[in-house]
């Protein structure tokens, strides 16, 4: 049974009991989505069928999730533990831990590696054939988010600092960058086509960069302001909390805690879209591998006595090339 | 509460209902300003608006519905943010951004004067935003690119946050943590305020700050180069992954639990070279210590200033707190105000048993100004270092102010608020209402 919420939206049966952390899609299919959770579960479900198909525990709230491949979920939370479960035999494995908090699980193909940052202010590199650590490495702050890009790995830690690493070759810091906006960096993700990344803070606006360290490529980068409501006259400033890109078309959506979702075309400076008003903050954002889904997960606040109270939820919506697509001109 | 600045200019929209003080005197032409409403501009907010809308008197913002204006249209969303040009016009040039502007500037020889003063204007600029947006307080903070981080400002993400939350209401110790944040949006506040005002000795600080690039600038309290750690609240022993006990950390920048390198106390584990300072922010002026303290006619607006005006967002937390400035606003049950009151007065008292580490923890030279300012808190706060205090030492009056929607200025008691008044369910909810 599902509740529509547009037509071509709706939202996911049997969420979790608490805050929403992240959602992920599948590798290869849009099929499953890996959900983790404030109440310490990690979910897989079947988004066509909307089922959930598997649930699996920690012992403190998920912060992140991500797919090794297809069978395979890693997570990490507030436990300090970092596990891999088997999706199809059902079986846990505890592969390791940081000294604090799992802020951030990623997976990178090219190098066959996935990537942990935790509050601890190290990014842990794991073999996931053993699977066992390969390697921990200083940040100068806190991760608070990381993206990897091709075989490069982007780290947004605390005091606004951005960290390129080239992940087969950590033996330094290939690029310190600072961050292009003034406060606290909120999301980073990279771009498909492996030319920059995307930075997002608290202050709702939005950042372009290139990797490319050359004054010529450097000079294309621009930020943006976005998430951002006026009431009153006064401008109410939204942190924007999640981004993700359209792997084909190199789009991306955003997802703030005015609870709206855009979706942004960098090349043409433009906004392609903006979704309905979600019931509340949008917490994280996921395309699927081939751009036709798009999860929204929109989690739960407690609201004041004259507003009703919007639950936690999970929207899933089929995603057309007019919202994703660059116009050409 | 200080001197209502727009009045001094005669100014002032609220007028008698202001929450700051209108010396007389010092009027100049009465009766409201014209409406600066921004309404014409799109998203933009052109600079002289921004100077008059910051002021927020919560009971007058409520907001209803956000149905409201969909920021941005469709189109160009370069909108507004391209240096001065406020407004949505349409930059053609799209390659220029705020960086790119000062970029140009900075290769200009005699143009250091001016862009200090610029860099400056932009501090204070972005305050006064700071301030009014419910934009998240906890944030670190630089005007410009390259430039370093402003000290007094450390960032705890919001996820951090609701971390501590979880594990105080674990513990059943959900009023420290309130008082922890309280404190914290306190040191916050007085920061900006010191910012935005800008006297002689701010800016000399900010600017040399400034020039030190490359560095991680020395803080501006004249705390030696230490580079501490973590907010001072830290001043009990780390661990708040784990349930641990009544004391849990509220560590800031880089203080971490057990973190790997430092060990246990949070006072060594401030040598991991932390990029921001923490936020003693009210360590260069002991007296906006004191007036926050002392449940002087200071505390009301201390209270509630860093909750976003009327909540907006019933639905829609942003600044953590929100939430908490509408249960002040808005509501009618007394026990929310009177927590809220409760804020107010427990900065001081409360503040008081940790404060000793408090700031003594903040690095070596950290000390003078600091040590005065806590040492002038801890003896002029009578009250005890509970939490809460029981019915039975609270005079008529005090528990009649308790009580009450609001303190009345020059009233204010200085104990902490009695438990029967304070409901930790309310302000836990309406805490979460902000957390996702």
């Amino acid at each position: 049974m599902k509740t529509m919420t547009g037509s071509n939206e709706f939202k996911l049966n049997q969420t979790p009991d608490d805050g929403i952390s992240s959602v992920k899609f599948s590798p290869n299919t849009s099929q499953f989505l890996l959900v983790s959770s404030w109440d310490t579960t990690v979910r897989l479900y079947d988004v066509p069928a909307n089922t959930m198909r598997l649930k699996y525990q920690h012992s403190g709230a998920v912060l992140d999730c991500a797919f090794y491949d297809p069978t395979h979920a890693w997570s990490g939370g507030l436990d300090l533990q970092l596990k891999m479960h088997d999706l199809n035999t059902d079986q846990e494995n505890l592969v390791g831990a940081h000294d604090a908090p799992i802020r951030c699980v990623e997976y990178c193909p090219e190098v066959n590696v996935m990537v942990t940052g935790s509050w601890d202010q190290t990014v842990k590199l794991w073999d996931p054939r053993t699977p066992c650590n390969a390697g921990t490495f200083s940040q100068p702050e806190k991760v608070y988010t990381l993206s990897v890009s091709g075989d490069r790995l982007i780290v947004g830690t605390a005091g606004r600092r951005v960290l390129v690493w080239d992940l087969r070759n950590m033996g330094y810091v290939q690029q310190r960058r600072e961050s292009s906006l003034k406060y606290q960096t909120r999301c980073i993700r990279a771009f498909p086509n492996k030319q920059g990344y995307v930075l997002s803070s608290i202050e709702g606006r939005v950042a372009v960069e290139y990797l490319d360290p050359s004054p010529e490529i450097q000079k294309k980068k621009y930020a943006f302001k976005c998430h951002r409501l006026k009431e009153n006259n006064i401008e109410q400033i939204y942190p924007v909390n999640a981004i993700s890109f359209h792997n084909v078309h190199n789009t991306f959506a955003t997802g703030g805690s005015d609870g709206f979702v855009n979706i942004w075309d960098p090349f043409n400076k433009k906004r392609l879209c903006q979704f309905h008003r979600y019931p509340t903050s949008i917490a994280s954002l996921a395309f699927s591998n081939d751009g036709t889904t798009l999860a929204i997960a929109s989690s739960y606040m407690y609201e004041m006595d004259d507003i009703e109270h919007p639950e936690d939820g999970i929207y899933i919506r089929q995603v057309t090339d007019a919202e994703t697509k660059p116009k050409s001109t | 509460m200080g001197v209502c600045q727009f009045f001094l200019r005669g100014y002032c929209r609220f007028g008698e209902r202001c929450w700051n003080e209108h010396p007389r005197g010092a009027a100049g032409r009465p009766g409201p300003p014209p409406a600066h409403g921004t309404s014409g501009r799109g998203g933009g907010w052109g600079a002289s608006n921004q100077r008059y809308s910051n002021v927020i008197q919560p009971s007058s913002f409520r907001s209803d519905t956000w149905g409201g204006s969909r920021d941005h249209g469709r189109g160009f969303f370069g909108s507004s943010d391209f240096g001065s040009s406020g407004g949505s016009s349409r930059n053609a040039d799209f390659s220029q951004n705020r960086f790119s502007a000062l970029a140009s500037s900075q290769s200009v020889a005699d143009g250091s004067k001016d862009e200090e003063e610029r860099l400056l204007e932009c501090v204070v600029k972005d305050m006064e935003i700071w301030e009014s947006s419910g934009q998240w307080i906890f944030s670190c903070y630089s005007p410009m690119k390259e430039k370093p981080n402003v000290s007094g400002f450390s960032d705890v993400s919001p996820e951090e946050l609701r971390v501590e939350y979880y594990d105080s209401r674990a513990n059943n110790i959900v009023g420290n943590y309130i008082d922890a944040v309280q404190t914290l949006a306190v040191q916050w506040k007085n920061r900006l305020l010191q910012l935005k005002g800008l006297n002689a000795s701010t800016k000399a600080s900010l600017l040399s700050a400034f020039k030190a690039t490359g560095t991680q600038a020395a803080p501006a309290f004249g705390m030696g180069g230490q580079q501490t750690s973590g907010f001072g609240l830290s001043s009990f022993p780390v661990s708040s992954s784990s349930t641990s006990a009544s004391n849990f950390s509220f560590k800031a920048s880089s203080s971490l639990i057990s973190a790997a390198p430092s060990g246990s106390s949070p006072a060594a584990g401030s040598s991991s070279a932390a990029a921001n300072p923490p936020a003693f922010g009210t360590a260069s002026s002991p007296s906006t210590a004191q007036s926050v303290g002392f449940g002087s006619p200071a505390t009301p607006s201390a209270a509630s200033f860093s909750f976003r005006a009327a909540s907006t967002a019933g639905a829609f937390g942003t600044s953590g707190f929100s939430g908490f400035g509408s249960a002040s606003a808005g509501s009618s049950a007394s026990s929310p105000a009177a927590a809220f009151g409760a804020f107010g007065a427990t900065v001081a008292p409360s503040g008081s048993p940790s404060s000793g580490a408090l700031f003594g923890q903040g690095g070596g030279a950290a000390a003078h100004p600091v040590t005065s300012a806590s040492a002038a808190a801890a003896n002029a706060s009578p009250a005890s270092d509970k939490l809460f205090t029981p019915k039975s030492e609270l005079s008529a009056e005090e528990w009649q102010q308790f009580e009450a929607k609001e303190f009345t200025i020059g009233r204010i008691p200085l104990k902490p608020p009695p438990v029967e008044l304070l409901n930790a369910f309310d302000l836990v909810s309406l805490f979460r209402s902000n957390m996702f």
